[in-house]
């Protein structure tokens, strides 16, 4: 009984009357997807659903029709066609397979100082991060705010139970590995890392580091204020704002030398540190996916050359 | 001065373009066979033309020319005539270029009003891997565009109860079989460059997402003609809905939809165009 109802849907799912309405209702729903600003429809169980059901129909529709291929268009067709559904059939595997499998944690780099990555056997630490600007002349009609560095290396140490176990230099585009992990430094998250120096009234000193992916809110005298960047360059210094209202009111600007007098309190810059933003991953799935997607280019590669030339040889025309 | 002489091989290549489509044109309402060989060496001289303005610009700019909007544009046209040369002559067939050409025109037109100034090439642009994307990404589109050109002249052939619009079936479908496998290729590369440079092999943004649409499009097309028998009309259709696709997934996604590419391509971070 259980068989049976087995090869039902064995069958339905192996005829082009399922196979093709599947493929539609798939664009139609990728359609639908790509409209809406966040991309995780493409993450749900239900689209991944469909995509492993699409995937299920190709590979029985290719068996099933296994004979009439070798039949109508040769061994080679046939050889090509199970190739390039095997390879499409893998990709669909390592898809799903990625959606449970690896881990992926994103961390920040200050120059000089270690990360520690929850979970992770290792830490890692930023030596050094040179950074090179684009100038202005370089790209007349762009915001230079928008542009990658035109150069962004950092110098990493990667340490186990305390003791240095690997040296890399990094780059966007430049990741290095670690134990089945990749370290790849992010081309957005780059900036300053600093400290506030507050004295109060009393005269006495507070040390506010300011991490501008979590910027702190100080309570100084009777208002909130907060800041969440420094100016780079020979003029560093530090734009504070007091939060009225939900608003953020501008007070002015504390720098190394110049403090910002704030109700009675003086803020000063101090200790200014480059940082960047950095990925590690690992992704058990990448050589299923990379090795589909050669198996499949292979078996197109393969049908469309032996078909072309298995014909031209009978003497047919293509199609 | 190279600047000037760049300028004058893209007009010129240009004008011979229009020249070409013109005696296209023309020899397709007479039937004259002469007119469209003639059409055909003056898209050759065109090409070359062409060609040699990409050359330049390549020595210009020191970098694969294919970085900024008009370098990017300028290419996929390249490819567009290189591969309507390449069936015009296989097939012997001359026609095609009547529907064909103006897509090719459309591009160079597009790229006269662009900026066409020579920026440096970014750092996370160097390297085999995204130039190759780029490539395959645009033969697809430039193969794709020859079965679409070949089944409008399918359509028409029927209507017009000729006895053979058979020839352009074929060619649409071996077009078709080119733009599929290159369009993969693309695809993949891409999803490799975005991974070693972002993380992430895949982010679902609409380039990307209508990318996969149209490569599922094309994807129907060939297991509709393999597996259905799909034959003449219906293919046909399918092959012009398939290149709807493909001009959203290259000008609608930049214009209606944001995402990820749009605003790389703005920031200089990705260059414009489609699946780069």
């Amino acid at each position: 009984m259980a068989d049976g109802a087995l090869r039902r849907v064995i069958r339905l799912l192996a005829s082009l009357k399922v196979a093709i309405p599947l493929l539609v209702l798939l664009t139609v729903v990728t359609i639908v997807g790509s409209l809406f600003p966040d991309p995780d429809i493409f993450r749900s169980w239900w689209y991944l659903s469909l995509l492993g059901a699409q995937g299920v129909s190709l590979l029985l529709v290719t068996i099933l029709h296994i004979p009439s291929i070798l039949k109508r268009k040769g061994r080679n067709a046939l050889l090509g066609v199970i190739a390039t559904h095997l390879g499409i059939l893998v990709i669909i595997a390592g898809i799903i397979y990625g959606g449970f499998a690896g881990q992926r944690h994103d961390v920040k780099l200050i120059e000089g100082e270690v990360a520690i990555i929850p979970g992770l056997h290792f830490v890692i630490q930023l030596d050094e991060l040179v950074v090179e600007e684009y100038q202005q002349e370089d790209f007349p009609r762009q915001e230079l705010a928008t542009l990658p560095k035109k150069k962004q290396e950092g110098r990493i140490t990667v340490l186990q139970n305390g003791e240095a176990v690997a040296e890399a230099v990094v780059a966007p585009g430049k990741p290095a590995r670690f134990d089945g992990f990749t370290l790849l430094p992010s081309i957005s998250e780059i900036g300053w890392y600093f400290e506030l120096i507050v004295t109060d009234w009393l005269d006495r000193e507070k040390t506010v580091p300011v991490r501008p992916w979590a910027p702190p809110v100080l309570r100084l005298g009777g208002r909130d204020v907060v800041t969440h960047s420094a100016r780079s360059g020979d003029l560093q210094q530090t734009e504070m704002f007091a939060l009225e209202d939900e608003q953020l009111v501008s007070l002015g600007f504390a720098g190394r030398e110049e403090a910002l007098e704030i109700d009675k309190h003086k803020v000063r810059l101090g200790t200014v540190k480059r940082y960047m933003g950095m990925q590690v991953y690992n992704r058990p799935q990448e050589p299923i996916l990379v090795w589909g997607s050669v198996l499949m280019f292979l078996g197109l590669v393969w049908h469309f050359y032996f078909r072309h030339r298995d014909r031209r040889r009978e003497g047919q025309q293509d199609a | 001065m190279l600047e000037s002489v760049e300028q004058g091989l893209f007009w010129a290549a240009t004008a011979l373009y229009v020249v070409a489509w013109g005696w296209h044109f023309a020899g397709w309402k007479r039937g004259s066979v002469e007119y469209t060989g003639t059409a055909v060496g003056i898209l050759w001289a065109g090409w070359l033309l062409h060609l040699g303005m990409v050359g330049l610009r390549w020595y210009r700019a020191e970098h694969v020319p294919m970085l900024s909007e008009f370098e990017f544009v300028t290419f996929f046209a390249l490819l567009v005539f290189g591969c309507f040369l390449l069936f015009a002559v296989r097939e012997q067939n001359r026609m095609l270029g009547v529907f064909l050409v103006p897509v090719g025109l459309i591009l160079m037109a597009y790229a006269a009003f662009m900026p066409k100034d020579i920026e440096p090439e970014l750092s996370i642009f160097k390297g085999f891997l995204l130039q190759f994307h780029i490539v395959t990404t645009l033969l697809g589109y430039a193969a794709w565009a020859v079965t679409f050109a070949a089944s409008i002249c399918y359509l028409y052939l029927e209507r017009k109860a000729d006895k053979n619009p058979g020839l352009f079936d074929r060619m649409a479908y071996r077009a078709a079989f080119f733009a599929f496998a290159f369009l993969t290729l693309g695809i993949i590369t891409g999803a490799l460059w975005g991974d070693r440079v972002f993380g992430q092999l895949w982010f679902w943004d609409p380039k990307e997402t209508w990318s996969f649409i149209t490569w599922l499009i094309f994807m129907a097309y060939l297991h509709a003609r393999y597996t259905l028998e799909w034959r003449g009309r219906r293919a046909a259709i399918l092959a012009i809905v398939g290149f709807a696709a493909l001009v959203f997934t290259y000008i609608g996604v930049d214009l209606l939809l944001p995402q990820i590419h749009g605003v790389a391509a703005e920031s200089g971070a990705m260059p414009a165009g489609p699946t780069q």
